[in-house]
C-alpha cells in the first residue's frame, strides 16, 4: 500500500515541488492551499505525513498543527514544518502545538527526501 | 536521486507576479492607514513567500533582496518601526526592484541597476528602525547552516542514550527510527532496552512511551552528527552522548556491556554519511534550471476561494481555437443533414448542436479574468504621478471584479496607463488652483468597469479641470489636424485629443510624454475592436469611455448578401433594417449619399461599392441596414438580409493581409468564407471618396450639410479622428 502525504502550502510553486518529490518517492499526495484546506482535506483521509508551510493566508501552519493533533488519525502521524525563519522561535511554536521536525528553505529535493526518511518508517 | 524542480519556475513567475501584485495593493493600503497590520502582515507573507520560493528554485539575487526587504517588514510588523511615506515609498521601489529581478531570471537579462542602491536604502532604514543594529549582510541567514559538515574522523565508539518524552508518540516521533538512522551511521555495538519504567498493566497508557534505550556505537561520524539524529525530538525527550572506549564499561549499570568492542578502525562504518538537514544547498546537488522560460506570462483565472488549476495560455488558447472549429464542423454537418431531408428535425442534431454551443461558451469563460488586476496597477500610476506632481488625488475603482476576455485584459493596461495618467497630469488641477475654483483640494479620479449587453465599458473620470475648447481647437488647428474651427461640435471639438500628434499639454511633462498618449490609446483600442470617446466640461471635469468586446473569439451577427457573397454585420452595431424607394436616395455633392430616417440625415453606403466588389451591379432596391457606432447611425445598402448567426472570428491579417472595412473573416456552416464587417473602418470610406480627398475636410463639410439640416446629426457625427471602431 503507497503512503500518503498532505502537502500544504499557499505557493503553488513550493507545493508543486514538494508533491513532486515525494510522489518520485513513491509518496500519494493530497494538496492543501492553507491551513483551512488542508483541514478540510484532512477529513476522513488517512495519511501517513504532514508536510506544511507555517506562513500561511487564512489558517498559519502552527494553528494547522495544533488542529490535525486533535484528530485520532493524525495523532501519531510525523508533521513537517517548512520554515525560513531559522529563528528558534517559529520552530519552538511548532515543536509545542505537535510538529515532529522542520525543513529550513531553501531546500532541494534530496534533502527533504533525507528529512522524510527520518520520520516516516 | 536528482530531481529537476526547474520545471516548477513556470508557476513560480506566476504565483510571484500574483504576490508583487497584492504587494502593491497592501503598500498603497498602507499609506492610508500605516498601522493596519493585517495589511502589514500581508505585505510580509508576500516578500516571504517569495523569499522561500526564489532561493529554493535557486534564484538567488532575488531571495538577497526580498531577504533585506523583509528584515525591514519584520520590524514594522513587530510595531518596531512605523511605515512612514519615506518607507512605503522605498518598498514601492522594491516592489519593482524585485519585478526586474525576476524578469532577469525568466528572460536572462541584466538585473535592475539599482538593487544594490535600494539594498543599502533598506539597510539603512533597518538599522534607523533598530537603532543601529546592523544587519547581517544581505545574504546572511538566508542559508543558514545548522551544522559544520561532517568531517571525517576517526572511528569512534559513542554510548547513547536515550530516554523520550512520556508524549513522545504525540509528536510523530518513533523511537525506531531515531535507532534505526543511529545504526546505519556506523556500525551497532550494542542496544538495550530498559523497561524499568514500565506501570503495571493497568495504569498503562498506551499512547505513551516508557522504555528508554542504551545504544552503543561505533562509527566515523562526529559527537555534532550524533546530536543531529535527534534534531528534531520534543524537548522533554532528553538524550546523552558520551565517547566510550573499546575498553570502556558502561557506567549505567543496566547496560551490560559484555561486547568486546573491536579497536579496529577500518570496520565497514564508513559506509554512510549524514548530511546535515536543511544546511545550505551546495552547489553539487542543487538542481541547475538551464531553462529559461520566454512563455508569455500566465495569470491565475480566479483567485477566489475556490480551488484553480493553472494551465499554460497556449493550451487554453489552442482548447478554444478547436471549439471554435468544433462550431463550424458542427454547422457543416447540420447542413449536410438538411440536404438529406433531416437536418433541424433531427433531434441528435439538435441536441448535438446544444451541447456544443453550451461548449463553447464554457470555453471561452475560461479565458475570463477579472479586471481588478490591471485596475490596480492604475492604483499605483495615480499615486506615483500625483506625487511627482505634488497633486492630491483620490482614486476609486467600481466593478473591480467586471470580467473580460484575458486577450482584452493584458492589452488594455497600457492604453488605460496613458489615460489615467492624462487624467491626473493634465485634467486634475493643482491643490491651490482647485481651492480657487471652489472645489476640495484632493481631486477625485474614478474608474469604472461594467458590462453592457455583449461589451465592457470602462470609464475613467477626473474632476478636474475639463478641456478647454479654445485652446483644443487653435492647437488643433496649428497641427494641421484640422482646416478651420468652423461647424464643429463640442462634442467633436473634445474628441480632437485623440488625433495623431495631439497633445494639450503646454509644455512636454516627463509624466505624459509627448502626448503621442492619447491618440496611441485610440489605437491599442481599436485594435482590441473598442472604441473611445470623451465628454468633457469645462471646470468640471472629463470622463473617458472604452467600450471593449466581451471578447474577440466570437461574434453575433447579421448575414446579408451581396450579389453572390456573404457578409457578416456585428448584431451588435444594427440599429433596423429598412426598404427605402430610390427617391429617398438624396444625392450631396462632394459628400456622398444620404436618406432622411425619421426626420434624421443618416449617410448611405453602397456596401459592395465600398467594398470594391462590383461596378456594375447596382441595387435599387433599396434594402438598407441601419448601424449605429455610438450614436453615430449610417445607412449601407445591401442585396439580401439572409438571417442572424453567432460566428468564430478569424483574424484576416494574421491569415492574409489587413482589408479595409473589413474586421476578419469567418467560415460559414457550409464551409464558405464570409466576411465580417468593419463598422468603423467602412464609415471613413464614406467621408474619403476613391479622389483621396484629405478625409477631415470631407468629413467637416459632410457635418456642415448634417449641422445646417439637423440638430441631432451633428451630435452623431463627429471628425473622422475621434471616431471609432466597432
Amino acid at each position: 500500500m503507497s503512503k500518503t502525504a498532505l502537502v500544504v502550502d499557499d505557493s503553488t510553486s513550493m507545493r508543486q515541488m514538494v508533491a513532486f518529490t515525494l510522489q518520485s518517492a513513491g509518496f500519494e499526495v493530497v494538496e492543501g492551499c492553507d491551513g483551512k484546506d488542508a483541514l478540510a482535506k484532512s477529513q476522513g483521509g488517512n495519511f501517513n505525513l504532514v508536510v506544511t508551510d507555517l506562513n500561511m493566508p487564512n489558517m498559519d501552519g502552527i494553528t494547522l498543527i495544533k488542529e490535525l493533533r486533535t484528530l485520532p488519525a493524525f495523532k501519531f502521524i510525523p508533521i513537517l514544518m517548512l520554515t525560513t525563519e531559522s529563528q528558534d522561535e517559529k520552530k519552538q511554536q511548532g515543536r509545542a502545538a505537535g510538529a515532529t521536525g522542520w525543513m529550513t528553505k531553501p531546500f532541494n529535493p534530496e534533502q527533504l527526501l533525507q528529512v522524510v526518511a527520518k520520520v516516516v518508517k | 536521486m536528482q530531481i529537476d524542480i526547474s520545471r516548477f519556475r513556470d508557476s513560480f513567475f506566476v504565483e510571484a507576479a500574483e504576490h508583487l501584485e497584492n504587494m502593491e495593493a497592501a503598500l498603497l493600503q498602507l499609506e492610508g492607514e500605516p498601522e493596519n497590520t493585517e495589511t502589514l502582515n500581508t505585505i510580509f507573507r508576500a516578500a516571504h513567500s517569495i523569499k522561500g520560493a526564489s532561493t529554493t528554485f535557486g534564484m538567488d539575487e532575488v531571495g538577497k533582496f526580498t531577504h533585506v526587504l523583509e528584515n525591514l517588514l519584520d520590524q514594522l510588523r513587530e510595531g518596531v518601526a512605523k511605515a512612514s511615506d519615506q518607507l512605503v515609498e522605498l518598498m514601492l521601489t522594491s516592489v519593482d526592484v524585485i519585478e526586474g529581478l525576476l524578469a532577469a531570471e525568466k528572460e536572462n537579462a541584466d538585473p535592475p541597476e539599482n538593487v544594490d542602491e535600494v539594498i543599502s536604502a533598506l539597510n539603512e532604514a533597518f538599522q534607523a528602525a533598530t537603532g543601529g543594529q546592523s544587519l547581517d549582510g544581505p545574504s546572511g541567514t538566508i542559508c543558514k547552516a545548522v551544522n559544520d559538515p561532517a568531517k571525517p574522523s576517526n572511528v569512534t565508539v559513542y554510548e547513547i542514550q536515550l530516554l523520550p518524552s512520556r508524549e513522545f508518540f504525540c509528536f510523530g516521533q518513533d523511537p525506531y527510527l531515531l535507532l534505526r538512522e543511529l545504526a546505519e551511521m556506523g556500525h551497532l555495538l550494542d542496544i538495550q532496552a530498559d523497561s524499568s519504567a514500565l506501570p503495571p498493566l493497568a495504569e498503562m497508557n498506551p499512547e505513551h512511551c516508557y522504555l528508554h534505550w542504551t545504544i552503543k556505537l561505533q562509527t566515523e561520524a562526529t559527537e555534532a552528527a550524533i546530536h543531529d539524529v535527534f534534531m528534531f525530538v520534543d524537548e522533554a525527550t532528553q538524550w546523552k552522548v558520551s565517547q566510550a572506549t573499546a575498553s570502556d564499561t558502561p557506567k549505567t549499570s543496566e547496560i551490560d556491556s559484555a561486547t568486546e568492542t573491536p579497536a579496529d578502525a577500518d570496520s565497514e562504518s564508513h559506509t554512510y554519511q549524514t548530511t546535515p538537514v536543511a544546511e545550505s544547498t551546495d552547489d553539487s546537488t542543487r538542481a541547475k534550471p538551464t531553462t529559461s522560460p520566454k512563455s508569455s506570462m500566465r495569470r491565475t483565472i480566479s483567485a477566489g476561494e475556490n480551488e484553480t488549476v493553472r494551465v499554460d495560455r497556449r493550451r487554453l488558447d489552442e482548447l478554444i481555437n478547436q471549439i471554435g472549429e468544433l462550431v463550424i464542423g458542427t454547422s457543416m454537418v447540420e447542413q449536410d443533414l438538411a440536404s438529406f431531408g433531416a437536418g433541424r428535425e433531427s433531434a441528435a442534431m439538435g441536441q448535438l448542436g446544444k451541447i456544443v454551443r453550451d461548449l463553447q461558451e464554457m470555453s471561452l469563460s475560461l479565458r475570463m479574468v477579472p479586471i481588478a488586476a490591471t485596475f490596480q496597477k492604475m492604483a499605483r500610476v495615480v499615486r506615483d504621478v500625483s506625487k511627482k506632481l505634488g497633486k492630491e488625488v483620490q482614486f476609486i475603482t467600481f466593478g473591480d471584479e467586471t470580467e473580460l476576455d484575458k486577450t482584452v485584459v493584458d492589452q488594455i493596461g497600457d492604453p488605460l496607463v496613458h489615460m489615467v495618467r492624462n487624467a491626473v497630469d493634465h485634467g486634475v488641477e493643482m491643490p491651490e488652483d482647485r481651492e480657487r475654483a471652489g472645489k476640495p483640494t484632493a481631486g477625485r479620479v474614478e474608474l469604472r468597469a461594467f458590462q453592457q449587453g455583449g461589451n465592457i465599458y470602462i470609464e475613467l473620470q477626473d474632476d478636474g479641470k475639463g478641456l478647454n475648447r479654445k485652446t483644443l481647437l487653435s492647437k488643433a488647428i496649428e497641427k494641421g489636424v484640422i482646416d478651420s474651427a468652423e461647424n464643429l461640435s463640442d462634442n467633436e471639438i473634445c474628441n480632437l485629443i485623440f488625433a495623431p500628434g495631439f497633445s494639450t499639454a503646454a509644455e512636454v511633462t516627463d509624466v505624459s510624454g509627448r502626448g503621442v498618449g492619447m491618440d496611441v490609446v485610440r489605437r491599442n483600442v481599436e485594435a482590441l475592436q473598442g472604441s473611445v470617446s470623451i465628454r468633457s466640461e469645462e471646470g468640471k471635469g472629463s470622463t473617458i469611455s472604452v467600450r471593449l468586446p466581451l471578447t474577440l473569439a466570437i461574434l453575433d451577427g447579421l448575414l446579408v448578401r451581396l450579389e453572390h457573397e456573404v457578409y457578416i454585420i456585428p448584431l451588435l452595431s444594427v440599429v433596423e433594417s429598412i426598404r427605402v424607394s430610390p427617391d429617398q436616395i438624396k444625392r450631396i455633392v462632394g459628400v456622398g449619399e444620404v436618406i432622411t430616417l425619421r426626420g434624421e440625415v443618416i449617410p448611405l453606403l453602397r456596401l459592395h461599392q465600398a467594398l470594391q466588389r462590383s461596378n456594375g451591379h447596382d441595387n435599387e432596391d433599396g434594402l438598407l441596414v441601419i448601424v449605429e457606432d455610438q450614436g453615430r447611425r449610417m445607412a449601407l445598402m445591401v442585396d439580401e438580409l439572409l438571417g442572424q448567426q453567432q460566428v468564430v472570428i478569424k483574424n484576416l491579417e494574421t491569415n492574409f493581409r489587413k482589408v479595409p472595412g473589413i474586421a476578419g473573416a469567418t467560415i460559414l456552416g457550409d464551409g464558405r468564407v464570409a466576411l465580417i464587417v468593419d463598422i468603423y473602418g467602412v464609415s471613413l470610406m464614406h467621408r474619403q471618396p476613391t479622389n483621396g480627398t484629405p478625409a477631415s475636410r470631407e468629413s467637416t463639410s459632410l457635418d456642415a450639410i448634417n449641422s445646417s439640416t439637423q440638430h441631432a446629426v451633428v451630435e452623431s457625427n463627429t471628425d473622422p479622428n475621434s471616431m471609432t471602431a466597432s
